[in-house]
């Protein structure tokens, strides 16, 4: 198959004309010229391109290449005979083989002098040796002893913190009841007799309170004692405590003692995988139940005995050993399990709470910065010397030029702590300059806005408030606001607020305003002109009369002219009827 | 840019403007070679804002002044001010003024081209008048540009200086037809009380009238 046979079942139509030459040209721009014919695969590879100029010039290097190495001697490979554990006496002697580039006589040469390739990898970790039996029981008691006299002391702890908070009700129970007894005291007359009675109560109460003290020692600990018994009584006297607390407390529970058969097992084990507590775990099978943590303190707690028992023992091994908590593992676990188990809700909140945070951080940043600002700007040079010598011209000159040095140096210093903000990269955006006619001082010295500035500066709030980046330097609106103007400066601006009237946007001439007054219709305004006329107002002849000095006053003063004329003609109007009715009614009496 | 085209709503804010004509006489000594013979006066159409330290090019593109047909080149477009054209005629017509302000969103003054009327004047409104001796004709006009809900753009160009100080006293008391003053306004609205004062007497006259009639035709029935 060639090109055009591809050509031709796409339907691709070729210039005719164009494909002599083409194949003129590719015939004699090949390399390998007619005599040099490509065969098998790389022929028909070449037909495809067809017309094409080939992109690459297709070397026939490959085979060349191939003819060339063939020519070459073959490397010698040698199956070679090798020992994995060399120097590892105790493994049994097997001998492998593998092949091995080199000949036999060099390889056998050398193999002398190297280890096996692979042995570096076989590394032991370095486990201490399980003692025998006897010790083992022994540092088994010893262990115990320990650990129960840890359980005692925390116990103890405890118990107190207890005792404590138990007094300190009592007190407070005790302080109220005086008071209510002094309360009564008050009532009555004899006071002495009461304060008598004081007295003894108070000597009373402290042994009594010992007392009580005692007896709810005693009983706190035989709970602790049935506690240390059996699992079910702690389980019940926990019941309302955390389920973390619970679960730590449970495990805190004498487990099952370790015989030494089951530590020989854990040893071996843990020789066997390396301390991959995982793999440990997983294949620790004894009729006993273990956990994790089970398994690391038991092997823990028997290498730091060894260790210390041994003569040249590392101080260093034996504290990281003994560092070892299992109840702080169990609550560790607790809570990274809780921390999966959280729903997205609870991610979602604390992401929330967590960006808060933050922005609560960036604003008191925020303000430290202010303060400081002010507080820069509020440091005044300080007066050291006499001021007499500032009385003359001279003086003044010298102070005014000391204080333009000072000003400078403050300011110099502000833009190099900015500088420097910007320069070391701190991320913290520097807080933009505070609008004026938001900040909080402006409002205080407000003393009076217009209605005008008070629509605009609540609707300068609203824009920022939408969109804060907008700059705000140039704000006219706000540079007006600035101005604090009068109503009557207002005016010579020419700026009016029209409260909720319905403008349409655009310009117009004042003289064509549309006043209500106006939108009526041309008749109307044709009897108010003539209205206008019989009372002697000057209309300037036509119906279109305006003032001759359209400005917003005289217009609006204009509108109420003439709706008071429309006014006027709607009473006429009325009037007229009235008139006509009664015209009606005499007509028709003098008829009658 | 975008922002400053923003419209701010509920606000107007205007500039008083003067437009009209001033015309004068041909003499023989005025009239070139060009002026066509029968063209009896020369006169200047303007426009311009009432305060002359009020700049409106940053608004305004240019003006265009649209002259009787009969002219050459009837619109004659004016780019800088002073907004003014002078010519010679005979007749009076109707001069389109119109305003056109800098377009293009990016400018963000977007408002639409503006025509002002003027019927051009060449005699004196009233023949009773004392017309000045030189025959000189003022047709000045006052009026207010309203920007009605104007663009920040705009608001800001217009409030960089106070437009709307009238003066209190003519520059020149012959000047009495060609500028406007505070007193004129005030003069104008004191006259506009005294109308709506008429107004509401003659409503007040009407009212009792009306009051009278009622009764008689309630005595009438009865």
């Amino acid at each position: 198959m060639s090109a055009n046979d591809i050509l031709d079942v796409l339907n691709v139509q070729r210039d005719e004309s164009k494909q002599p030459v083409k194949k003129k040209q590719k015939t004699s721009n090949d390399p390998y010229g007619s005599g040099q014919r490509q065969s098998g695969m790389a022929r028909e590879l070449y037909n495809l391109l067809g017309p094409n100029t080939p992109p690459v010039n297709l070397p026939l290097a490959g085979t060349a290449a191939s003819k060339a190495s063939l020519k070459l001697k073959a490397s010698p490979w040698t199956k070679m005979p090798f020992k994995p554990n060399k120097h590892n006496t105790d493994s049994k002697d097997v001998t492998f083989s593998h092949w091995v580039k080199g000949s036999r006589e060099l390889l056998e040469q050398e193999e002398a002098k190297k280890p096996y390739f692979f042995e570096k990898y076989n590394v032991k970790i370095d486990i201490p040796e399980l003692v025998d039996e006897e010790t083992y029981e022994k540092f088994m008691e010893e262990i115990k002893e320990r650990e129960k006299r840890i359980r005692e002391e925390r116990r103890q702890r405890e118990k107190e913190k207890r005792e404590q908070e138990a007094r300190d009700r009592e007190r407070r129970e005790k302080e109220q009841k005086e008071q209510k007894e002094a309360a009564n005291i008050g009532d009555k007359s004899d006071s002495k007799s009461s304060e008598d009675e004081m007295k003894v109560k108070s000597e009373d109460s402290p042994i009594k309170d010992k007392k009580e003290d005692k007896e709810k020692a005693e009983s706190i600990h035989a709970n602790d004692k049935e506690s240390y018994n059996t699992i079910s009584v702690d389980d019940s006297s926990s019941k309302d405590a955390k389920d973390s607390q619970e679960s730590i407390e449970a495990a805190e529970v004498e487990p099952e003692d370790w015989s030494y058969e089951e530590t020989q097992y854990l040893f071996e084990l843990c020789g066997d995988f390396e301390l991959k507590w995982p793999v440990i775990y997983d294949r620790f099978s004894y009729p006993t139940h273990r956990s994790v943590e089970d398994l690391k303190e038991q092997f823990y707690r028997i290498c730091i005995k060894i260790l210390e028992n041994q003569s040249t023992s590392n101080p260093a091994l034996i504290e990281s050993l003994s560092a070892y908590s299992k109840p702080r593992e169990l609550e560790r676990k607790q809570y990274l399990e809780n921390l999966l188990r959280r729903t997205p809700a609870e991610i979602a909140e604390e992401e929330s709470l967590v960006i808060e945070a933050r922005r609560f951080e960036l604003a008191a940043k925020k303000m430290l910065i202010e303060r400081s600002h002010l507080l820069t700007l509020l440091d005044s040079p300080q007066t050291t010397q006499q001021v007499q010598q500032f009385q003359s011209s001279q003086g003044l000159t010298n102070l005014y030029n000391n204080l333009m040095i000072i000003d400078k140096n403050q300011k110099k210093r502000q833009l190099q702590q900015q500088q420097k903000q910007v320069t070391t990269g701190n991320q913290e955006p520097v807080p933009p300059p505070i609008p004026i006619a938001a900040s909080s001082s402006f409002k205080k010295d407000r003393s009076f806005q217009t209605h005008l500035q008070q629509y605009l500066s609540g609707l300068l709030k609203q824009s920022q408030n939408l969109n804060p980046n907008v700059k705000r330097e140039s704000n006219a609106i706000q540079q007006l606001l600035m101005k604090r103007l009068t109503q009557k400066e207002e005016e010579a601006y020419g700026l009016f607020f029209h409260g909720t009237e319905k403008l349409n946007p655009g310009v117009i001439l004042r003289s064509t305003q549309k006043l209500p007054g106006l939108q009526q219709k041309q008749s109307v305004l044709k009897s108010v002109n003539a209205v206008l006329q019989e009372l002697d107002i000057p209309t300037a002849g036509g119906t279109s009369w305006k003032p001759v000095m359209p400005t917003r006053k005289t217009m609006t003063k204009y509108d109420e002219l003439i709706r008071s004329v429309v006014a006027l003609l709607e009473l006429k109007k009325g009037k007229d009827k009235l008139e006509a009715e009664i015209r009606l009614i005499k007509s028709q009496r003098g008829l009658q | 840019m975008s922002s400053s085209a923003k419209r701010i709503k509920f606000i107007s804010i205007s500039v008083p403007v003067l437009y009209g004509n001033d015309a004068i006489r041909l003499t023989p000594e005025k009239r070139k070679a060009t002026t066509p013979t029968d063209h009896t006066h020369e006169w200047t159409v303007f426009f311009r804002p009432v305060l002359n330290n009020i700049d409106l090019t940053p608004l305004i593109k240019k003006v265009t002044f649209k002259l009787h047909e009969t002219y050459e080149n009837p619109v004659r477009s004016i780019e800088k001010p002073p907004y003014q054209v002078t010519e010679t005629g005979w007749g009076e017509f109707e001069i389109i003024i119109k305003i056109h302000f800098h377009s293009g969103a990016e400018l963000g003054i977007n408002e639409k081209n503006f025509q002002i009327f003027h019927g051009l004047r060449l005699h004196p409104f009233n023949p009773q008048h004392p017309t000045k001796e030189s025959g000189e004709v003022h047709s000045v006009l006052y009026d207010e540009l309203v920007f009605q809900e104007p663009t920040e753009r705009v608001f800001e160009i217009l409030t960089r200086k106070p437009s709307n100080l009238l003066p209190y006293k003519l520059s020149n008391p012959d000047k009495r037809d060609q500028e406007y003053i505070r007193t004129d306004e005030i003069d104008e609205l004191a006259r506009l009380d005294v109308y709506i004062n008429k107004v509401s007497e003659e409503i007040e006259n009407q009212r009792n009238q009306y009051k009278d009639l009622e009764q008689e035709k309630l005595a009438l029935l009865q």
